[in-house]
């Protein structure tokens, strides 16, 4: 079965021949800086540089936007709840914050491998276990969806159509032994999974051969980050407009 | 040298049941063993036994002349390369240069020896021109020659394999049992198909908990007792030739191989 794989415009990207540390911290900075945005021209204005970003990034515009509208239902009622308690003008602002934060975090790991990402953060000391652990739990979703598949497939198959309704009682107890089922053998594979780890000289550390290396053209991209969150503050607070 | 030796080697499971019973097995440097019996007969845990995975519930395991303890046995399992059976338990790393790298790095070699090992094993398993692809979009059989690969790169002198071409489809098999015949060193292979014993070894083990025979893979052949002990089944090749036999009266021993069997028929 295919799944949609996370890397699958990361490595093609211009933007991955940027050090993946200094996109980390160079995103961090935006998002903080946007954090303290409040004017709705300074934060479209981070949006249209996000926005060259991904044209620039051979990021289909689709994949992005198909994204983005998983996190969309949590923007649209966070702004809700703003526009609801203190009006149009602050709702904007937030919507418009999160969506540039969003936009932000997805351009980073759609033009960043995975694994680069997980290096990047075991240098900025990132506890082993955690990366670690999203390690496997990338490299494994893709298993437990294939057995979740063949479980339902074999439900179907002998004539379960339960599925339909959660409340009927022989769907809920079906389901119930799926999800048993699916952690028993998770279990299982997570045993094998180890012993193959062991058998291959794993110490508790996941090493790899490619260290990170920054270079000048690293400096610049983590200098425009700076640059776009500075002009936005600097729009923010009139300095811009008065200067202008 | 030995490059296995164990001695009345028993393991229980955490619930109490026994998978395997006092094995005494010994497997010389450079010797090809199948160990063959029926699912469930404990294969697959003397194999994690060997790998130093697990440690017996009673009995000694020498792993190159030296005995394996819990103290020891980071060390020793770098004298061994464990093919898994699913190579979805084994793959791990998100490409395939990364997976099969995984082991040389452990081993803390050199970049550049860590390429050339690379190199050679893709090369080795048929896999080159893999490097970026993500492994769970492989399909089995190249899932399989990646774990290969893998195993390969750590250069092991000892494998000890799985049911190796489970689940392969015959094309897979028999690219899969080229690979494993152009292996050195010490191979010791798990499975419940004699013919890929018959292609990979000369000597068989056959196991149902407790050893059933230790000898010659062309006896075994022969003694159909112990075969039906172990819920063995004679490849269809050499059904047929022991139904000529007992037809036409004539004394040869089984054949194993196609020419083999061509070569009788030609002489009588």
């Amino acid at each position: 079965m295919r799944h949609h794989e996370i890397d699958q415009y990361a490595r093609l990207s211009p933007l991955n021949r940027f050090d993946p540390r200094v996109k980390i911290v160079s995103t961090i900075i935006l998002i903080i800086s946007m954090a303290f945005l409040t004017d709705s021209l300074a934060m479209l204005f981070c949006l249209a540089f996000l926005m060259v970003l991904v044209g620039v990034s051979n990021v289909p515009v689709k994949h992005i936007v198909k994204s983005y509208l998983l996190a969309f239902p949590f923007i649209a009622f966070a702004s809700l709840a703003v526009f609801l308690s203190s009006g149009g003008d602050t709702a904007l602002g937030m919507f418009l914050r999160i969506t540039d934060s969003v936009l932000a975090l997805l351009l980073l790991v759609s033009t960043t491998p995975f694994f680069e990402l997980l290096k990047a953060l075991r240098w900025f000391r990132v506890p082993m276990i955690i990366s670690s652990l999203l390690l496997f739990t990338y490299r494994f979703i893709f298993l437990l969806l294939d057995e979740l598949e063949r479980m339902r497939m074999a439900r179907i198959a002998r004539g379960f159509n339960g599925g339909k309704s959660i409340l009927r009682k022989d769907a809920l107890r079906t389901i119930a032994y799926t999800a048993g089922m699916v952690l028993v053998r998770s279990n299982a594979r997570a045993g094998n999974i180890y012993d193959a780890l062991l058998s291959k000289g794993y110490t508790g550390e996941i090493r790899t051969l490619n260290g990170l290396r920054a270079s000048p053209r690293d400096a610049a991209f983590a200098v425009s980050f700076f640059a776009v969150s500075i002009l936005a503050i600097s729009i923010q607070i009139g300095v811009i407009g008065w200067t202008l | 040298m030995d490059a296995l030796n164990l001695t009345e080697v028993s393991y229980a499971y955490p619930d109490g049941i026994r998978a395997i019973e006092k094995i005494d097995l010994r497997v010389r440097t450079g010797e090809r063993v199948a160990l063959v019996g029926p699912n469930g007969a404990g294969k697959s845990t003397l194999l994690k036994i060997m790998a130093a995975l697990l440690f017996p519930t009673d009995g000694s395991v020498e792993i190159m002349d030296e005995e394996l303890t819990k103290k020891n046995a980071e060390r020793l399992r770098r004298h061994i390369g464990f093919l898994f059976q699913d190579p979805d338990d084994q793959i791990f790393m998100p490409t395939v240069w990364d997976d099969v790298a995984f082991g040389p790095i452990n081993m803390q070699l050199g970049a550049d020896e860590v390429e050339v090992r690379v190199r050679d094993a893709m090369r080795m398993a048929g896999i080159e021109g893999y490097e970026q692809r993500v492994p769970h979009h492989l399909s089995f059989g190249e899932k399989k020659r990646v774990a290969i690969a893998g195993v390969l790169a750590m250069k092991a002198p000892i494998l000890l394999l799985d049911e190796p071409t489970a689940n392969l489809d015959p094309q897979g098999r028999s690219d899969l049992i080229r690979i494993l015949r152009s292996l050195p060193g010490t191979i010791l292979l798990a499975t419940h198909d004699l013919s890929v014993a018959f292609e990979l070894t000369d000597r068989a083990i056959v196991l149902k908990k407790r050893k059933l025979y230790d000898g010659d893979l062309s006896t075994l052949l022969e003694d159909q007792s112990i075969l039906n002990k172990a819920s063995l089944d004679l490849p269809p090749l050499c059904k047929l030739m022991v139904e000529w036999r007992n037809r036409t009266g004539k004394k040869f021993a089984i054949p194993r191989t196609v020419e083999e069997a061509l070569d009788l028929l030609d002489e009588s």
